[in-house]
């Protein structure tokens, strides 16, 4: 796996108008292939950090340098054909009268040939099965298949680092997995994938690097496992780890690892001690 | 025990669908009973809570079958304002759902519409803003609350109305986890302080074992499953097939089960989990050689 | 007292009425602390209309009467009109000022309380109080939908000030639906609180008339009967414009 960085952020600090102080000389290096997740309550600045990603924000001071490109400076149409950038509500996004149209929106505004628009978006419709809805108004969709094409939407524009913002709010679990699932699928295809979320079982299961935040700083930002087993960080930051997890911690004087991060894993372990009993 | 709700083979359907949203339910639930409901999206919850609260069929178009009977009320026979005196409802979206422009019109709100008198309707919202802990915030405005609170706030409007039922519709899934505390906490409260009926409909499995007595799983209309917690676990397969997630330490207790390891119950919740596989564990380390 | 300043400023003809009364407004301002930063858009957006009015005023109309103050070729500059210009800049000033500190000073809520007062029916005072509401969250769903657009490549600083604005119509559909789904869920909400438009309500919450609010707006309207009949009446302030 290349270790070529694509978001560094230095001495970062946003203050927005009124004086908020959002962020705090944020340090972070994102290389290629990651597939991280940034944790914090609200109002720790895990969104105000990833708007940097695509220029939607600017540095107050310090500097953010996206795939080579200094983000001062840079028009937003410009970055969004390297960072692409899904909302939290679908619905903010969808603009046309056709998912056709929908998913072609995006590659047209930055200018790509019509024909090599229209491949893309018909690749897309097959790969997530949105064949049939073509057609379709976007928002006569049921609200899972209308991430499904917000998300596509942006897929379209081919960017090579994605970003997230709570994918699973208002999803069943489900429907928070197949979003999960087509995230990794595209990370196993080089993308670097960037997500925020509350849901620790979803940063358990999927994100290999986990960063977490308060009050505008990083307060940790390690591999999953490391930051599930810190108990004093996660307290601070009023977050628990996933059920499982928390049982594995429960148990560990019986030689339970702490960084268990799914049921598949504690079973096996669990497996492994009982079952020499059984056998 | 008295039943406070009779549902008898509900049937709806909307103006403008072809799918029968919900397809022949029938069950009851008892006064003081909690209940939840969890199904996939897109199984009929909200379309059932809006069918208790009598909204369906007042405020909606479609075909109605069967029967609603809140308490003595049968919902098609009443008015929406009759039965939104017995049932309160919250609902998702804790932006939408505040109408005024602070925290004690809110809660004032609902009685102010019954023509409640005013000294009793003081009584009521303090009463209220006690229970859902928000009485030092009563004369804020919703841009200043978080979500957590706003949801507060909705419980505490609806509560205001001294409903006999009340409803809430995925309180949580737009709240971030303090918030998503701040509400389950209220709702252990609640269930404290007064013999309300409470119908909550959530995915959150792990915290709804802490405080439901039975559930009803939901898929495409129909009533799958209705047990007390208990029970309603055991059928592990069936709810995962339905698209609903289980606490992690009864999914892990089902595949211990799987693999021959001997477990007299499925725990739901973590302090179980640890005393249960404690148990499992520790046996087994005395007798390591 | 915004609604009767507002009048006066507006009705009055004379330099000399709107003088003080564009005096008093800033004293108002000053006295209530509002932050300049509010009433730098007013400022900005008159003071390009009285820059293009100038123009008009002084080099465009004839002079009919009054001293000619200067001359070039067929332009002439004068007195009067300029005065005329200056009367209309002050008018202007004062009543979006007003309006600014009605807008900053007083609690959305207070006006609603306000309305219900002075007895008008619930139900617009209702409407009233939902507007206000809707207003900022329809701005925050507003901001989220030109920043997801502009994700989408969509640019709204390059081109001209026609693609720029038509642009805006990708934001205003996402607008329009997300919008039309909260009102759905807001008129629930409503039934579900026993909402009637009309028929009887108890009201919990009003604000009572005080002293000072009493004497306030006796003086206030001392002051406009005096300011319309000064303008329609009156001959004894000079400068009479108009």
């Amino acid at each position: 796996m290349s270790h070529e960085v694509v978001i560094e952020t230095r001495h970062l600090t946003h203050v927005y108008a009124g004086g908020v102080l959002a962020l705090n000389h944020i340090d972070l290096k994102i290389e290629r292939g990651n597939f991280v997740a940034i944790i914090g309550q609200n109002g720790s600045g895990k969104t105000t950090l990833a708007k940097h990603f695509n220029g939607l924000l600017k540095p107050t001071s310090g500097e953010v340098i996206v795939h080579g490109t200094n983000v001062e400076g840079a028009p937003i149409a410009d970055l969004s054909r390297k960072v692409g950038y899904v909302f939290q509500n679908p619905d903010h996004q969808l603009c046309t009268t056709t998912v056709e149209e929908e998913l072609s929106f995006g590659p047209r505004n930055l200018g790509i040939e019509p024909d090599e628009i229209k491949s893309r978006v018909l690749r897309l419709l097959r790969v997530f099965n949105l064949e049939e809805y073509r057609e379709t108004h976007p928002f006569l969709l049921s609200r899972a298949d209308r991430l499904r094409v917000a998300v596509c939407s942006i897929l379209a524009m081919e960017p090579e680092t994605i970003v997230v913002d709570e994918p699973t709010t208002g999803q069943d679990m489900r429907q928070s997995y197949e979003v999960m699932e087509l995230l990794k699928q595209l990370n196993e295809n080089g993308h670097t994938i960037v997500f925020i979320t509350h849901n620790m079982r979803l940063v358990a299961e999927y994100a290999r690097r986990t960063v977490v935040m308060k009050q505008g700083t990083i307060v940790m930002d390690d591999s999953t496992a490391e930051v599930f087993s810190s108990p004093d960080i996660l307290a601070e930051t009023y977050l628990s780890p996933p059920q499982i997890t928390q049982l594995a911690q429960q148990l560990d004087r019986y030689g339970i690892p702490r960084g268990i991060l799914s049921v598949r894993e504690m079973n096996e372990v669990m497996q492994k001690i009982i079952k020499p009993r059984i056998d | 025990m008295k039943r406070e709700i009779i549902v008898q083979n509900l049937s709806w359907r909307y103006a403008t669908s072809q799918n029968w949203v919900l397809d022949n339910i029938t069950f009851d639930v008892e006064q003081g009973e909690f209940l939840a409901i969890t199904g996939a999206t897109g199984a009929g919850k909200t379309s059932l809570c809006l069918c208790l609260s009598g909204m369906i069929p007042h405020g909606y178009n479609g075909v109605w079958k069967g029967s609603v009977t809140i308490g003595s009320l049968d919902t098609r026979e009443h008015d929406a304002s009759d039965i939104a005196q017995r049932v309160g409802m919250v609902f998702q979206d804790p932006e939408s759902q505040f109408l005024t422009m602070s925290v004690e019109d809110e809660i004032a709100f609902g009685p102010e519409n019954l023509a409640v008198p005013r000294e009793e309707i003081g009584r009521r919202i303090h009463d209220a803003a006690e229970t859902v802990r928000i009485d030092d915030c009563l004369d804020r405005a919703p841009y200043e609350l978080s979500g957590g609170q706003k949801q507060r706030v909705a419980i505490a409007a609806a509560l205001a109305m001294e409903p006999e039922v009340l409803i809430l519709d995925e309180p949580t899934s737009q709240l971030d986890p303090v918030g998503k505390l701040e509400v389950f906490s209220v709702l252990k409260e609640l269930r404290r302080k007064k013999s309300i009926t409470i119908i909550l409909v959530e995915h959150f499995t792990e915290e709804i074992v802490k405080h439901a007595d039975r559930i009803m799983l939901l898929y495409d209309g129909r009533i799958e499953l209705l047990d007390r917690i208990e029970r309603f676990f055991e059928n592990v397969d069936l709810i995962a097939a339905k698209g609903v997630p289980i606490p992690q330490v009864t999914e892990l207790g089902h595949l211990l089960r799987s693999a021959g390891v001997n477990l007299s119950s499925l725990p739901l919740t973590l302090e179980q989990a640890v005393d249960a596989y404690s148990g499992l564990l520790g046996r087994n380390r005395n007798e390591q050689p | 007292m915004v609604a009767v300043l507002s009048f006066c400023t507006l009705t009055t003809h004379s330099l000399y009425v709107a003088g003080p009364l564009l005096a008093l407004v800033v004293l108002i301002v000053v006295l209530a602390k509002i932050p300049l930063s509010s009433l730098k858009v007013y400022t900005m957006v008159i003071g390009w209309l009285l820059m293009v009015s100038f123009v008009i005023y002084t080099v465009f109309t004839p002079v009919t009467s009054g001293t000619v103050l200067y001359r070039y070729g067929m332009l002439m500059v004068g007195l009067d009109n300029l005065l005329a210009w200056l009367l209309v800049a002050m008018k202007w000033f004062a009543a979006s000022y007003i309006t600014a500190v009605l807008l900053v000073t007083t609690k959305q809520r207070d006006i609603v309380l306000g309305l219900r007062a002075w007895k008008v029916p619930y139900i617009v005072c209702f409407i009233a109080s939902s507007i206000l509401r809707q207003l900022a969250v329809v701005s925050v769903d507003f901001f989220t939908a030109t920043e997801a657009q502009m994700s989408r490549g969509l640019d709204f600083k390059q081109g001209s000030l026609f693609t720029r604005l038509s642009r805006f119509v990708r934001v205003g559909i996402p607008l329009l639906f997300v919008s039309f789904k909260r009102m759905e869920e807001m008129s629930n909400a409503m039934q579900s609180r026993a909402f009637k438009p009309t028929g009887r309500r108890t009201t919990y919450s009003t604000i009572r008339m005080k002293t000072s609010d009493a004497l306030v707006m006796g003086a206030l309207s001392a002051l406009a009967f005096i300011v319309v009949w000064a303008t329609y009446f009156g001959t004894a302030f000079p400068y009479r414009i108009g």
